[in-house]
């Protein structure tokens, strides 16, 4: 991984600042007045940029739990003429596991089989832990009230935004005053650690009026705690500023990534990395950038999001965000992105790509097999009534089975020996490309068609540098906003807030169609 | 002291790391700089990867050549495919992790 790269170096200070010239970023000065040079810099300092961490009544300086905070950087990038904001986040406290009473709550097991993240040939886990589940009650909310008073989130101490979906304990309370229970995640945080994460009970209340309301939780009548839950509070860029490749708009040669950006979350700061990263690289040999579509990602989901709308509260990914959603599944993502991947340069890519060709090939002739062998009703007619599917009178083809509802290949293996003779060749991962794409035939090509449209939306240019406020049909929140976004196509243009249809046929004739 | 970097990439969180591996695999030199070595690849908040949309997009970094997934298949203490009762849009890998494995995983030599 990271020491293990010929190409990275690494040096521990705290960067106050950039070296910034006419416009270019050229380099970092370091707290100790080291200035390092580069042809491009990629910031992401999370939490950090003034952060500010709540506990009830007692606020400090800090980036994270025992960690100082960062200060310069904001302040120069204001100086240069970006706009920054506040936003809230928090965390739970971490308790003692030894001092819990799991007996008192719901067990969660892990898949009995497990899977994995990578396509690439990781360890798929043997042994598991279990989580378990348990619930506060009107007893813990009544202790949590009584703090209200000390609470930074209802004093007005804390003035940024936090994420909506992801809200304090205090919040959930607040906002769901109808809810008796709230559903509580008891999260083991490692192997050979007894320290538990309280999932769904992030929280910056006093410490004390934390730790009385969580002992009243089932199974934590004798919790001890390790740290309290906080609230914290730290400087972000509104992503308007960016240019789809994450660079800054304002300074050449300067990207940033993750929370700086308005963002929440672990996936949604790295998937920013990896692109700024992409990027930051390309910029230097002068290459195009590199940009998803919404219809190739949920990455370019989110990075089009937050280009062109913006956000004032913590943006998360959900699904609901994106439109072409059986197209961007868990399954297919190495279809749809390791082939870019290759084609820009990315190293170690070449074994990959022939794996997914594979795969895309095998799951054709999964699904041709499908298409030409016929089932008999008297292998599968018992099978067939014990899922409630209307039985077989005579032969049909395979395919006609795996598309009816509540009827899995998975199924059809254990009552069709020469089905399961006949996968057993193929992996998991291909047999349910192959099953997804049958079962889901129609769908997916009534998304394929709306993202056809769209392309033809997306492939057409603006121009650069157009002074949109010349154009006096457009309305005056359009000429304003294309000024500041400007959209790369006419497809870009038609999702940034405040641009109508009406706008975009007014665009559309003055680029000629 | 330095030599001049193609990119320096400032913090190492989640952004930070795929950043620095990201410019790095396609060529650059890079300088990952960070205010405390030792805090490198953090889960400051809770020990998961993965989830409802945030799974999927575990697995494009994954596709693109990014470590996220990769650490995490290392780390992971639990798995579990969520929603696998609804269509497979749906389905969304989430896994628990050993906090100290995965930041140990990120910065492994």
């Amino acid at each position: 991984m990271l020491e293990g790269h010929p190409n990275i170096d690494f040096w521990q200070e705290t960067v106050p600042g950039m070296i910034v010239k006419n416009g270019v970023c050229t380099g970092i000065v370091t707290s100790l007045g080291l200035e390092i040079l580069s042809d491009s810099v990629v910031l992401t300092n999370g939490t950090f940029l003034n952060g500010l961490i709540h506990i009830g009544e007692k606020n400090f300086g800090g980036g994270r739990a025992g960690e100082k905070s960062a200060t310069g950087i904001t302040e120069q990038l204001l100086s240069l003429g970006f706009e920054s904001g506040r936003m809230k986040t928090g965390t739970p406290p971490r308790i003692d596991g030894r001092s819990l009473n799991y007996d008192k709550m719901e067990i969660q097991l892990g898949d009995a089989l497990p899977g994995k993240f990578s396509y690439t040939d990781t360890p798929v886990i043997e042994k598991q832990l279990p989580c378990y589940i348990t619930y506060t009650s009107e007893d813990v909310h009544e202790s949590l009230r009584e703090g209200f008073d000390r609470s930074p989130m209802f004093n007005g101490r804390i003035q940024g935004l936090g994420p909506r979906y992801c809200p304090s304990i205090e919040d959930k309370i607040n906002r769901f005053a109808d809810k008796d229970r709230h559903q509580l995640f008891v999260e083991p945080e490692g192997w050979n650690t007894c320290e538990i994460y309280v999932n769904g009970f992030s929280s910056s209340l006093p410490e004390d009026v934390q730790y009385k309301a969580l002992r009243k939780v089932a199974g934590f009548e004798n919790m001890k705690m390790f740290r309290p839950g906080y609230a914290i509070e730290y400087d972000y860029f509104p992503p308007t500023q960016l240019n789809m490749n994450l660079e800054t708009k304002l300074i050449k040669n300067l990207f940033f990534a993750g929370q700086i950006n308005g963002t929440t979350g672990y996936e949604e700061a790295a998937c920013q990395g990896l692109m700024a990263g992409i990027n930051a690289h390309l910029a230097i040999l002068d290459r195009d950038p590199f940009i998803l579509k919404r219809s190739e990602a949920y990455i370019g989901v989110l990075i089009d999001d937050l280009v062109n709308k913006g956000t004032n509260e913590p943006y998360r990914m959900f699904t609901s965000r994106a439109e072409y959603r059986i197209l961007l599944r868990q399954d297919n993502a190495d279809i749809r992105l390791t082939p870019i991947a290759h084609k820009l340069g990315m190293q170690g890519m070449d074994g990959r790509l022939e794996r997914v060709n594979s795969k895309i090939e095998n799951a054709s002739r999964i699904e041709r097999y499908f298409d030409d062998t016929s089932v008999d009703p008297v292998l599968i007619n018992d099978f067939l009534d014990s899922v409630d599917s209307s039985p077989l009178r005579q032969k049909v083809k395979a395919r006609s089975i795996v598309t009816r509802p509540n009827i899995d290949i998975k199924d059809m293996r254990r009552s069709l020996p020469y089905l399961e003779s006949y996968l057993s060749q193929y992996d998991e991962e291909t047999i349910t490309i192959a099953e997804v794409s049958m079962k889901y035939d129609g769908y997916i090509r009534k998304e394929q068609e709306m993202v056809d449209k769209m392309d033809r939306l997306e492939s057409v240019k603006l121009a650069d540098h157009f002074d949109y406020k010349t154009l006096k049909s457009l309305s005056f929140e359009a000429r304003e906003k294309l000024n500041q976004i400007r959209p790369r196509t006419i497809g870009q243009a038609s999702r940034i807030s405040g641009v109508s249809p009406s706008d975009i046929s007014v665009l559309l004739v003055h680029v000629g169609r | 002291m330095f030599p001049k970097y193609n990119v320096i990439v400032v913090g190492a969180g989640h952004a930070g790391c795929e950043a620095a591996v990201a410019a790095a695999n396609m060529g650059s030199k890079v300088l990952l700089v960070t205010m405390n070595m030792n805090t490198i690849a953090q889960m400051s908040c809770n020990p998961a990867m993965g989830g409802v949309a945030k799974g999927q997009i575990v697995r494009e970094i994954d596709a693109l050549g990014g470590y996220s997934g990769i650490v995490t298949d290392y780390s992971m203490v639990q798995f579990r495919m969520l929603n696998m009762s609804k269509g497979p849009a749906m389905w969304s890998p989430r896994a628990q992790s050993d906090r100290m494995m995965f930041a140990a995983k990120w910065r492994d030599a």
